[in-house]
């Protein structure tokens, strides 16, 4: 089989599929890539010396690169969710199936809940060496009882605050801490109950 | 084999476009119930018996999500032609999905048939 007309048309074709999905991880991407190579060339070695009108009929046919890499990335987001730890690919795939049904809504809550309040903690964190005052765990005094960020002017301490020089890394730990256990929540949750319906 | 197939009839509803899509997932897993096949065998089968593909390109990613899923399994195998070709098989889980899948597929069309039935025969009042 002289694939020789071909060949210009086809490493078009498949660069211009290879650059739309290059959100894929590589060894994904290129097995797909082989896949859809031998797709072309079984169904071109029908014919001894395919003219170019038969060989972009079967790209054609195929389909337009946009519209493959789109699907790859559709059918694939959910499954690179489950093994993602980045808060925000995560976020990203939990509103794609909060857009489905409301068990991706509530998941998606969940998700905005916890980073949101991990971020909370860790902006507590930072604050405390600045506003000393405003910001801490209170027993006692005017603000006995409540934990974290005062916006009233407050030179001076007040009440008993509970963790004293604690505060920070407490903090910090406990953002971390929700924030990698809403990660691990929110993966759980993917992989058992995820479901992206397809956008049809 | 004729390399340029017949022109497709164009779907002129976007309601038929529809219906291809959702039973696509369950006609690749029966394309499957009988043996090992690669991506463009699959799509002869799938032609063969109904209109169900539209661009080829889509099958693949969807082949993709039913490995992941347990559903299929996969191999290259290397074959005279001079290049690897990607055989799938179902798993036991993909077998059991499909018999579920087949028989919801038959109690759904029977009723809908049913229901079809004077449509079909064009009998029936007029307004």
């Amino acid at each position: 089989m002289n694939t020789a007309t071909c060949n210009p048309m086809i490493e078009l074709y498949f660069s211009e599929l290879e650059s739309k999905m290059a959100g894929l991880p590589k060894p994904a991407r290129q097995e797909f890539l082989q896949e859809l190579r031998a797709h072309v060339l079984d169904r071109l070695q029908q014919t001894a010396e395919p003219t170019e009108t038969q060989c972009r009929a079967v790209l054609v046919a195929l389909g337009a690169p946009e519209e493959i890499a789109r699907h790859y990335l559709i059918e694939t987001a959910l499954s690179r969710a489950r093994r993602s730890n980045s808060p925000l690919l995560l976020l990203r795939s939990t509103l794609r199936w909060a857009l489905t049904g409301m068990q991706g809504f509530a998941v998606f809550m969940a998700a905005l809940v916890g980073y949101m309040t991990a971020l909370g903690f860790y902006v507590l964190a930072i604050l405390k060496p600045i506003f000393p005052h405003n910001v801490g765990l209170y027993a006692d005094g005017p603000y006995a009882g409540s934990f974290g960020f005062n916006f009233a002017y407050m030179p001076h301490p007040h009440g008993r605050e509970l963790l004293g020089p604690y505060f920070t890394p407490v903090t910090m730990f406990l953002g971390l801490f929700l924030m990698q256990g809403t990660t691990l929540l929110i993966r759980f949750f993917i992989t058992r109950f995820g479901k992206l319906k397809q956008k049809i | 084999m004729v390399l340029l197939r017949k022109p497709k009839p164009e779907p002129d509803e976007k309601w038929e476009v529809q219906l291809r899509k959702g039973c696509l997932e369950l006609a690749i897993l029966a394309s499957l119930w009988s043996g090992k096949l690669y991506g463009l065998e699959i799509l002869r089968m799938l032609e063969e018996s109904s209109d169900l593909v539209l661009a080829e390109g889509t099958v693949y990613p969807i082949l993709g999500r039913l490995k992941e899923e347990g559903l299929l399994q996969s191999e290259w195998v290397e074959a005279e032609a001079g290049h690897p070709r990607k055989y799938y098989w179902l798993t036991p889980a993909g077998r059991q999905k499909a018999t579920m899948m087949a028989r919801f597929w038959n109690g759904f069309a029977a009723n809908l048939n049913h229901l079809l039935k004077p449509v079909l025969n064009g009998k029936g009042k007029t307004q």
